[in-house]
Parts: C-alpha cells; sequence; structure tokens
C-alpha cells in the first residue's frame, strides 16, 4: 500500500494531533478533586479529539487506494471522525456553559433539546454507511457530499460559534478574571480548518488539539486565581494585589468581609452573588470567609451594601460583616492586607 | 502550496502548528514566570528558542524549492544557524529536568558552562562545513543535500537526550516514557513517511508534556507548603 504525498501530510498532521491530545490525557496532573464533572467533560472532549485525528488519519492513509475493501475502510473511517466532530461540537457547547454557570441543572435544563439535532444526524451518518445520504465515495476515489452533509456541517458551525457568543455574553456582563482566554484557542482551530476547506490536507484535527492543550493551559495559569468552588477570586489573587503582581489595587478604597460558619459556608457565594452586581471584586479569603472590594470609602455605602446582604441571608445562613475603609495615607496593598489578613 | 512539494508543505503545516502551540503556552504560562524560579525562566528561553527554530525551518523549507536567486548561500546560512539553534534545545531541558531533580540553582549555573561544549562542538562543524561540505551542501543544480556526514550534527543532542533521560528517570518516570515515544514516532515517521519536518513540533509537544508533569506538579506542592 503507497500512500500518495498529499495524503502523507495529512496522516503526519493527524498522527501529530493524536500524541498531542495522548500526552494530555496520559500524564498524571492535580487531579480536579474540586469539579470532577469539569473534569469528565474535558476528559471526554480530548477522547473525540482523538478519535477524531485516528478516524482522519486512517481515511487519509487509505484514500485513493483501489479496491472496495479500501473504500469501505474510508467510509467507515471518515464516519467515525464525522461521529467525532459532531459530539465534540456539542461537547464543547456545554463544557463553556458548565465552565462559566457550574451548573449541571442548568444543562439539563437548556440543552436538552440542543441534542436533537445531534441525534438525527448521528443517526444519518450510520444510514449513510448504507445509503450515501451524506456523501460518497466515488469509484475514481472522490468524495461526493449532497446537501444534507452541509446541514451537519453548519450545525457544528452553529454549535462552536454559540460557545463562543456565550463566553463573549459572560465575559461583557461579569468582570471576573475571564474563565477563558479564547483566542489563543479559537485561531489554531480556524486556522486548521481554513487549511481544510482550502487545500487537500488535513489540518483541522491538529488545530483542535492545539486549542484543547491551550484551552488546558489557560485554567492552568488561571488556577492560579480562580477559586474552585465559589467561581470568584481566591486568595491567591489578593496576594497578588498586594504584592503587586496583579494591577487595580490602587482602584479599592473600601471592603467588607462576610463570614459564614459551618454549612452557611457553601451558601454564602450564592447569596453574594444574588444581592451584589455581577461585576463586583470578590474573593474567596478562606474557609468561610470572602471579602468584597469596593471603589468608595464611605461607611455608609459599605453598612448599606453589608446589612442588604445580612437580610437577603436571615433564616437561612448566620453570617457576620466587618467594614473596612482605606486610610487616606495608607497604600492600597497595605490596605488589603488589613482588609483581607493576608 | 505556492512553489512547495507536498512534503515540504507538510514541513511548514507543521512548523506553524509548533509557532502557534509555543505561543498559546507563553501566553498561559505568565503567572509561572512571575514565580521566578530558574526552572520558569529556563522554559520561557525554551519557548522563544523553539519558536525561534520553527521560523528558520520554515523559511529553509520555502527557500528549497524557490526559484529565489542566490537561494544557496542563503540556504547555508538559514542551515547553519538552525543546526546551531537545535543544539540548544535538548541543552536547556537537560538543564530544567537537572534543577528538578536537585532543586539546587546554583548548580544550574555551575553546569551551564561546561554543558555549552556541545553548542561549541556545533559551531565548529558548522563553520568546517562552509568551506569543505562535510555536513550539507547544495549541488550543481541548486538541490540542497544531506552529506553522509551529516549525522554528525546530532552528537551533542544525543548526549544532552541520554543526560535529561538520566534526570528524568530520577523525577518521573512517566515523563521519561513520554519523551521516548516522542523519539520513537520522529524516527518512526522519518522511516515510513518521509522526510517532513516535525522537530520543531515534537519538541512543542514535549515541553507540553514537561510543564504538565513537572512544573505543574511543583507548582501545587509550593501552594500546599
Amino acid at each position: 500500500m503507497i500512500i500518495a504525498e498529499n495524503s502523507l501530510v495529512s496522516v503526519y498532521s493527524d498522527s501529530m494531533a493524536f500524541l498531542l491530545i495522548l500526552g494530555l490525557t496520559i500524564i498524571p496532573r492535580k487531579r480536579d478533586a474540586v469539579d470532577g464533572t469539569r473534569e469528565r467533560m474535558f476528559f471526554a472532549m480530548c477522547l473525540l479529539s482523538m478519535i477524531n485525528a485516528l478516524g482522519s488519519c486512517v481515511a487519509y492513509a487509505v484514500h485513493g487506494q483501489s479496491g472496495s475493501f479500501f473504500m469501505s475502510i474510508e467510509l467507515a473511517a471518515k464516519t467515525v471522525l464525522e461521529v467525532a466532530l459532531l459530539l465534540m461540537t456539542y461537547q464543547w457547547l456545554m463544557y463553556v456553559d458548565y465552565m462559566l454557570y457550574r451548573s449541571r441543572d442548568q444543562l439539563a435544563r437548556r440543552y436538552k433539546y440542543f441534542f436533537l439535532p445531534i441525534l438525527i444526524l448521528l443517526v444519518l451518518l450510520l444510514v449513510n454507511l448504507f445509503t450515501g445520504v451524506l456523501f460518497t465515495i466515488q469509484p475514481d476515489m472522490s468524495y461526493r457530499s449532497t446537501w444534507v452533509y452541509y446541514v451537519l456541517m453548519a450545525v457544528e458551525y452553529i454549535y462552536f460559534a454559540l460557545a463562543f457568543g456565550i463566553i463573549y455574553q459572560y465575559s461583557a456582563k461579569h468582570k471576573h478574571n475571564q474563565v477563558f482566554r479564547i483566542t489563543p484557542i479559537i485561531i489554531p482551530v480556524i486556522l486548521g480548518t481554513l487549511v481544510n476547506i482550502l487545500t487537500d490536507y488535513s489540518a483541522s484535527p491538529l488545530g483542535f488539539a492545539i486549542g484543547l492543550v491551550l484551552l488546558y493551559f489557560s485554567f492552568i495559569d488561571s488556577f492560579r486565581y480562580d477559586d474552585e468552588k465559589s467561581g470568584y477570586y481566591n486568595r491567591s489573587y489578593l496576594v497578588g494585589l498586594v504584592e503587586g503582581n496583579e494591577k487595580g489595587a490602587d482602584a479599592f478604597c473600601g471592603a467588607i468581609c462576610f463570614e459564614a460558619s459551618g454549612d452557611g459556608a457553601k451558601e454564602l457565594p450564592e447569596i453574594l452573588r444574588s444581592e451584589l452586581p455581577a461585576k463586583s471584586t470578590i474573593a474567596h479569603i478562606d474557609g468561610g470567609r470572602y471579602i468584597l472590594l469596593t471603589r468608595s470609602r464611605r461607611m455608609s455605602d459599605l453598612g448599606f451594601i453589608a446589612d442588604m446582604v445580612e437580610d437577603a441571608a436571615e433564616g437561612k445562613v448566620s453570617i457576620s460583616t466587618q467594614c473596612f475603609t482605606r486610610g487616606k495615607d495608607q497604600s492600597a496593598a497595605a490596605f488589603i492586607k488589613e482588609a483581607a489578613g493576608v | 502550496m505556492l512553489w512547495l512539494s507536498n512534503i515540504n508543505t507538510g514541513s511548514v503545516i507543521m512548523d506553524i502548528a509548533a509557532f502557534f502551540l509555543l505561543i498559546g503556552m507563553m501566553v498561559n504560562t505568565r503567572l509561572y514566570r512571575q514565580r521566578g524560579r530558574i526552572d520558569d525562566r529556563i522554559y520561557f528561553y525554551l519557548l522563544v528558542l523553539n519558536m525561534v527554530v520553527a521560523v528558520f525551518d520554515t523559511a529553509i523549507y520555502f527557500l528549497d524549492e524557490s526559484p529565489v536567486q542566490g537561494k544557496s548561500l542563503m540556504l547555508l546560512g538559514l542551515e547553519s544557524v538552525f543546526s546551531i539553534l537545535i543544539t540548544l534545545l535538548p541543552l536547556l531541558i537537560s538543564l530544567v529536568l537537572d534543577y528538578q531533580w536537585h532543586r539546587q540553582e546554583d548548580r544550574v549555573f555551575r553546569l551551564w558552562k561546561p554543558m555549552m561544549v556541545g553548542v561549541v562542538y556545533s559551531v565548529v562543524i558548522v563553520v568546517i562545513n562552509w568551506g569543505t561540505g562535510l555536513l550539507y551542501y547544495t549541488d550543481a543544480r541548486g538541490v540542497y543535500t544531506y552529506a553522509p556526514a551529516y549525522p554528525l550534527v546530532y552528537v551533542p543532542t544525543v548526549i544532552y537526550t541520554i543526560y535529561s533521560l538520566i534526570c528524568g528517570w530520577n523525577i518521573n518516570k512517566r515523563l521519561i516514557a513520554a519523551y521516548l515515544i516522542l523519539i520513537a514516532a520522529r524516527l518512526f515517521l522519518r522511516a515510513f513517511l518521509g522526510d517532513m519536518s516535525s522537530t520543531t513540533f515534537l519538541y512543542a509537544v514535549f515541553l507540553v508534556y514537561l510543564h504538565l508533569q513537572t512544573m505543574n506538579e511543583a507548582f501545587y506542592e509550593e501552594e500546599a507548603q
């Protein structure tokens, strides 16, 4: 079996994509003890990406070989890669939503209907093996796609774009440190897809693989400042403000510390989320202690906010609040250090 | 693509992919650089160096079949620089792994000078090549050709790699497994799938593994302390 040179490029590229994702899945890293859902969803995307790369690799390896045996293998491989890609775009959409809102109920509520087109297309992909309703491999070894195949592609692109729309909407609404660095992820995916569309070479599995690696790297980096449980900043962010590694400390002139004990510590983040503006700068110090940093230094403003939160918590959670204002000659770093106790 | 053969196009695609992967890693390891440890600094230099190597490799493949006048001299220059830079990559990897094993910054500062012997060796043989064509040359038709002695370029790389494997063995055996898988993949792909370049991409993949395996672990150990 001799592989044509242009197919060789694709086989090479898909093999590299497979190797890259393989490392991501088998190299041990800090286990996500807090959020197994996120870990499982990310692992599912990696697995689907590997299947996509493998299917593409096999399809290109046998492409152009004469004989019905090789044509059958090519058809099967292409079906496998399309199934993997379809499921990956759906998984990506749900992953983005979960990363931002951390609610499995919301996932079940919002996305059960989004699965319907996926299910129909999955059935069509299986039916395609026998009927050619999506694509066929002609006797001259070329692909022929029907209009239904473009519907499949449109669904994939729409789901992908929808995910980025959710990220953009969330970022515009919340001041909280961005969960994803979008650009490093989206550029390789788009470039890989463009190379696929414009040339005879396969590069989209490689683009997806690079995007997944950078996605993982982006939240390794943000681990430093993200509190996994609450979704707010963590203690390291406050330390970063105090030590000058993070900008923006000078803007803060007031602070309110909220403290809940026992089971109340789990409910406090939700109460804060419901009562305080979406763009508030809130950090989890430790245990049941959270701190809100404000631009206002007026004790009346801080007292108002503290009362509002205490009223919302009444009957549910026992919390205590303490307000701080920055002295006129006090540096931002010293103020945050005093208020948060870091 | 353009005037490039399929093999050269594939090489360019791999180099561009490596470049984007490295840029993304550089952006996303910013906070580790603020930690200021020597392995974080060397890791940053590795990312930058690998990107530079990818650019040179891309330029070589673009020039190889181009109709540009004077390309022989340009190719010789580019390949010379590439041969020296590609020796620095395994050197820096071995220094990072040495620190991961011994956790002594002084040791790294003491080690790097004697270890530069490999780089000096690369410079010497490259200079010798200019006059003799010992390693590579362009023939009468302007085709870039490797001489039988070209494997001499790999001598420092082999020595640095052996030292890295020894360090890795004492740090984490999975990292060694990953390193060996990548070396095997490189040899397999070269033997069975042609002369397509994958060196820069595979180095980039190893840097991904390295960060996930050793630097990421160390980061969380520090936080736990």
